[in-house]
């Protein structure tokens, strides 16, 4: 048996599994050649020749196995027609012990679902450590309750949607297609992001920082409250990327010239939120009332119960701008709660003010952690650049001042140029048509075939 | 000086408590009040006759409105309770087990504070004590009203500006809610507290003697009803007290929760 002969390396290395830093300094030494010698040697098909060769791959393979090229090749061995290779394959790689390793074996698994890789996978309970491989394992394998706990709006899941091959689009369709109701929503028009909630956003933009999307992390910049933008800013100042079209990206520029060694002001220590008043709200977003006109909700505003009130201030949410009649009667609206509501959406932004002031407590702990940060450039409208300028010179110095400035540009950008073109992310519905696959096709092909799609 | 209220509130260091939470019982909503000191008492005979002093209490949710009238059905429908009952003055909502249904969101009245007491119990709640009661009408800065120092007779349902109208919507009044968002924490309905009242408990409160009083004759209430007319009854310091199976159109109750 394989594992037997590995036991020397086994024995040496064993203290180390679990170490995340393992050194991979045996990888180093396996070149290239050595894994093609290998990978030709689990496909040797002669009867005794073939069987000796295949022990010596896998007894080579086994004394590097943590390194994820060779995860890969001993996967492949998985599907091998010989039985012992095969369960000698399944031996070695279940006692994998770093998570490089167990992230390439996961990723096989992500390309094959119900294959064995993927059962080693569940069985030992491995997803990748990788937060978007994460949510496409769980998804493509069919552990959809974890998923949506872990995904927000499939953020992760549509990032790795637009990367993906055919071979995997296939498998995430094959579970969009397999009836949950819960997965209706991902053939929607994606959320921009703009309208995403905290943590989706760091998602993405965590997302965008790993692959150095500049472009979508410069018009993350445009979209979001500065809060988000300024940090995004100074990556962007960092990559020394510039947009091509000459506006944006004297824009870019200028706006580094300002960050300068601004440190962005630190918002207040995030209060703990309230999932019920959060529920309000989105009942109001996702409720009927979120089709209503603006008009008819605001007369409804004046007389509806306060847990009412929240939920017309989230159907309102999208169409309401900073500034207008409608933001102003919910800033000065009696019921504390509809205030409060008012403020966590960004309707009402008090721009011109230095500091909120509220009789109720929470109104001023929660609302702004400072407008100047929460304000979504997007909502910019003439007359709060308007009220952006009116603000007095005092306004203009320090951390904050900066970030005025750079607001006042990125609004006053937005007001005479348009409008942005969203980040939006959508499934084209057509590639869902499919045939159904069998199990073989969705299998890795064996050994001998080609690895790369 | 500062002291610590003994008894059951207790402050979880490992769950950060939110702001507003929804009593999943009764569908009460609870507000926040954040641990810390506050000024209580007052130097009138109704304040507790002492100086004001600094007291400090755990963090605790208080209701943001009194009980309703439909929240009290529910306890009803849960328990075998009797209905409230009119023992004095003041029209009758219920009949039966029923009451128009334009009196939902109006406070419950006519309840004793033994079942008050029995109401809590099932709600998974219990009576503020006269302290949680006072610091979530007053604040931190030993206000006189919950919207402030000066009385403004338009901002309660008091005897004054109620007409022929007794109890009033909870949610009526937004702009004197609390600086916790407690609404009508001054008139509409006087509150059952927890403690027994003692005259004399403000005064070991003030010398840093935090203990409640362990017995009594009569239960504490605060913060004026529709039927008082003189804003001395609706300052967030006035206590008063009533015998616990006393029921009056005039007597509400709200609930509090550890946080």
């Amino acid at each position: 048996m394989i594992a037997v002969h590995t036991t020397d390396f086994e024995s040496r290395e064993a203290h180390r599994s679990n170490n995340d830093e393992y050194p991979l300094a045996t990888t180093d030494l396996t070149t290239t050649v050595q894994l093609s010698r290998w990978e030709r040697g689990l496909a040797a098909q002669f009867p005794v020749i073939g069987w000796m060769r295949r022990r010596l791959a896998l007894r080579g393979l086994a004394a590097r196995r943590e390194d994820p090229r060779v995860v890969r090749l001993v996967a492949l061995a998985l599907r091998h027609q010989d039985e012992r290779t095969a369960r000698d394959a399944r031996t070695l790689l279940e006692g994998l012990a770093t998570d490089k390793a167990r992230d390439a074996l996961c990723d096989e698994a992500i390309r094959a679902p119900h294959g064995r890789a993927a059962q080693i996978c569940l069985r030992a309970g491995w997803r990748p450590t990788e937060e978007e491989r994460e949510c496409l394992f769980l998804f493509v394998t069919g552990q959809l309750d974890t998923y949506f706990a872990a995904d927000y709006e499939f953020q992760n899941l549509r990032l790795e949607y637009e990367r993906a091959d055919d071979l995997l689009r296939r498998h995430i369709l094959r579970v969009l297609r397999s009836g949950d109701r819960r997965c209706v929503r991902f053939f929607a028009q994606r959320k921009a992001l703009a309208e995403c909630n905290n943590l989706e956003i760091q998602v993405a933009l965590r997302s965008f920082l790993k692959h150095r999307d500049w472009p979508r992390l410069f018009q993350a910049f445009l979209d979001l409250p500065l809060k988000y933008g300024l940090p995004v800013l100074r990556q962007l100042a960092g990559s020394g990327w510039l947009p091509p079209e000459p506006e944006t990206r004297s824009l870019l520029s200028q706006a580094i010239l300002d960050l300068g060694d601004l440190i962005p002001p630190s918002p207040r220590s995030a209060p703990a939120a309230s999932p019920i008043f959060e529920e309000w709200l989105e009942r109001g977003r996702q409720g009927t009332r979120s089709t209503r006109p603006v008009d008819e909700l605001m007369e409804e505003l004046e007389a509806c119960s306060p847990v009412e009130g929240v939920e017309i201030v989230g159907a309102l949410a999208s169409r309401v701008s900073p500034g207008s009649e409608a933001a102003s009667s919910i800033q000065n609206h009696p019921h504390w709660v509809i205030r409060l509501a008012g403020f966590q959406t960004n309707i009402c932004v008090p721009l011109e003010q230095p500091e909120l002031k509220d009789p109720v407590y929470w109104v001023e702990r929660i609302a702004p952690e400072h407008p100047v940060l929460q304000l979504p450039p997007g909502k910019a409208t003439p007359a709060l650049l308007e009220a952006l300028a009116s603000t007095p010179k005092d306004g203009w110095r320090g951390p904050i001042g900066t970030a005025r400035k750079i607001l006042q540009q990125l609004m006053a950008y937005r007001i005479t140029t348009g409008t942005f073109e969203k980040l939006v992310v959508e499934a084209n519905v057509d590639d869902g048509e499919f045939e159904l696959m069998t199990e073989a096709d969705i299998e890795s092909p064996s050994p001998g075939a080609s690895t790369t799609p | 000086m500062s002291g610590r209220i003994m008894g059951t509130m207790r402050t979880s260091a490992a769950k950060k408590p939110q702001y507003l939470i929804e009593n999943a019982q009764d569908g009460s909503l609870m507000t926040l009040v954040p641990a810390g000191q506050f000024l209580a008492g007052g130097p009138e005979y109704h304040e507790g006759h002492c100086k004001t002093f600094v007291s400090y209490l755990d963090a605790y949710y208080l209701g943001v409105t009194p009980v309703t009238n439909e929240q009290y059905k529910r306890f009803l429908d849960a328990t075998d309770q009797e209905p409230p009952q009119n023992d004095e003055f003041g029209e009758d909502a219920w009949r039966a087990e029923e009451f128009p249904d334009e009196w939902a969101q109006h406070p419950v009245v006519n309840v004793s504070w033994e079942e008050a007491e029995a109401y809590c119990l099932w709600a998974n709640v219990r009576l503020p004590s006269e302290l949680e009661w006072e610091k979530g009408a007053r604040g931190t800065d030993g206000r006189m009203f919950p919207w402030g120092s000066h009385w403004d007779v338009d901002l309660c349902q008091n005897d004054r500006t109620r007409g022929q109208d007794t109890t009033c919507d909870v949610w009526s009044f937004p702009q004197s809610a609390s600086v916790w968002g407690c609404y009508q924490m001054a008139g509409n309905v006087w509150e059952w507290c927890a403690d027994w009242f003692s005259p004399g408990a403000y005064k070991r409160y003030a010398r840093g003697e935090f203990s409640p009083p362990s017995s009594g004759h009569t239960r504490a209430t605060r913060g004026g009803s529709w039927f008082n007319a003189v804003d001395q009854n609706f300052r967030c310091a006035y206590r008063f007290s009533l015998e616990p199976d006393d029921r009056g159109a005039h007597y509400g109750f709200r609930v509090a929760r550890s946080a």
